[in-house]
């Protein structure tokens, strides 16, 4: 398994779960089980094998989720870019609804296309682009605040 | 050309719904060239289409920031290791969803299960003998040593008062001292009696030369008080004291002797085996094999009745080595 492959996994458990230790051990299972569907499917895209291993993991667990209870911290191994505030992506995080938080995971942050993501949860385009809106439309409004300020 | 007749105007204005609905695909590009028109007009003159697609670039402006976040090497490797055995259990058997009372009685077999294994497991005894402070402590029952050679002449002095003399290892009972210094003579000999001669036995007499005498135990006697120059003893022994009364006496006292010897026995006192009490009785006081003592019972039966009896006697004696105390007595009937 690629760095690239762990990376995104890794990303994608990050923002979703917000919590350092609970990022490490899903990650470690969803690589478990990335393999695995990669034994089993060695001509699929890598990134509708992240996209369907990560969805698999989180519906297994949702119980577990709790949103809005962010546990991060800054000396432990992530590295935020400079001048980014994570206040608006907890807020979004805690507020939005499942499929508005993963889709935007997916697109906008790991960067994977509209049709991959289509394709690993075996729904329409057309689905995955109304998600995407929504989840901006809200991350814009929290961001705006932030924007106000520094204007 | 379409059959479907338009309006008058040929222009049908976009809604507010689908405007608000298009304007992710309108700034990703995803429209055709009507399409993207007909929204860039709706935009032109709508504030709240305006302020959504604000909203919407200033999303993607954050997002496309936040994927810029970068994980260390540290993170990395923690990441791909290998998940354990027990990990893995848990999460196949979704132990977090079992009741609490389940738990408790999980947990509470492995931990009695442990406890098993550990007290079954563990070495105890060099444990307590560690914590005895005396590694293979050893309890001495008895000492053996070993008989000087038998002297001719008896000395008269007591034992006690000649050290050099060495102790005889078993006292001659029934006997008295001056009698061991080598006389024969009848009157004088006086049987001390000691208590376990008084008391009662039950014995069975040998008369079946196929059998071997069945012994009884005696109840338990009086403590005796042992003799000076005997050692003591830290638990009790036995003693087979037992009676032969035949005919003959004289011809075939010696045959007895010869099989005491043969079988391997000893002498056990001061006086030789066979030695002459008086003229119709000779003494035996011997140590013989445990294993050679139902021959030896066969071949004194057939002489005449006799009986023999086990009783207890504070002197232990060595495993496998029974002593014996017969009198061979000449049936006058």
């Amino acid at each position: 398994m690629t760095d690239q492959e762990v990376r995104a996994i890794a990303l994608f458990f990050y923002y979703s779960l917000l919590d350092d230790k609970k990022v490490i051990e899903a990650t470690s299972l969803a690589v478990s089980n990335f393999n695995e569907k990669k034994r089993k499917h060695p001509d699929m895209a890598w990134q509708v094998l992240v996209i369907s291993s990560t969805y698999e993991l989180w519906n297994k667990n949702l119980h577990k989720i709790s949103r809005g209870r962010p546990n991060i911290h800054p000396d432990s191994g992530w590295q935020i870019p400079k001048d980014v505030q994570l206040g608006p992506w907890k807020e979004f995080q805690k507020t939005s609804s499942q499929d508005e938080l993963l889709t935007l995971i997916w697109s906008k942050i790991l960067g994977f296309s509209d049709q991959q993501i289509a394709v690993a949860l075996q729904i329409s385009e057309g689905t995955v682009r109304y998600r995407l809106a929504r989840a901006l439309r809200k991350v814009g409004a929290l961001c705006q605040p932030a924007r106000l300020k520094n204007v | 050309m379409s059959d479907i007749e338009f309006s008058k105007y040929k222009k049908r204005e976009i809604s507010s719904f689908v405007g608000q609905e298009l304007l992710y695909d309108y700034i990703s590009n995803n429209l055709d060239q009507d399409r993207k028109e007909v929204v860039a007009k709706y935009l032109k003159y709508s504030r709240d289409a305006q302020l959504d697609l604000q909203k919407i670039e200033l999303g993607l402006q954050y997002t496309q920031q936040l994927s810029g976040m970068s994980v260390s090497n540290d993170v990395m490797s923690e990441v791909k290791k290998p998940n354990t055995y027990l990990y893995l259990l848990l999460q196949k058997s979704h132990y977090e969803r079992w009741p609490v009372g389940m738990k408790w009685g999980v947990e509470s077999l492995i931990v009695v299960g442990v406890l098993v294994i550990l007290l079954s497991v563990a070495p105890w005894e060099k444990i307590l003998q560690l914590g005895s402070g005396s590694p293979g402590a050893k309890v001495v029952l008895a000492e053996a040593k070993k008989v000087a050679p038998e002297k001719a002449d008896i000395d008269a002095k007591a034992p006690e008062t000649d050290s050099s003399k060495e102790v005889p290892q078993f006292v001659d009972e029934g006997l008295i001292a001056a009698v061991k210094s080598g006389s024969v003579d009848e009157n004088k000999v006086v049987d001390i009696e000691s208590p376990t001669a008084k008391t009662p036995s039950k014995n069975l007499v040998a008369n079946n030369m196929d059998k071997a005498p069945a012994v009884k135990e005696v109840p338990e006697a009086k403590k005796q008080t042992l003799p000076k120059g005997v050692p003591a003893v830290l638990s009790g022994g036995y003693l087979y004291r037992g009676t032969l009364t035949m005919k003959g006496l004289a011809t075939s006292g010696g045959k007895i002797k010869d099989k005491v010897v043969d079988l391997g026995g000893r002498k056990a006192g001061d006086v030789d085996l066979g030695w002459q009490k008086n003229a119709n009785s000779q003494y035996y006081h011997f140590t013989l094999p445990q294993a050679k003592y139902e021959e030896l019972m066969n071949y004194l039966a057939p002489f005449g009745k006799l009986t023999i009896s086990r009783e207890k006697h504070p002197r232990i004696m060595p495993d496998g080595i029974i002593r014996l105390i017969v009198t061979v007595e000449e049936d006058n009937n």
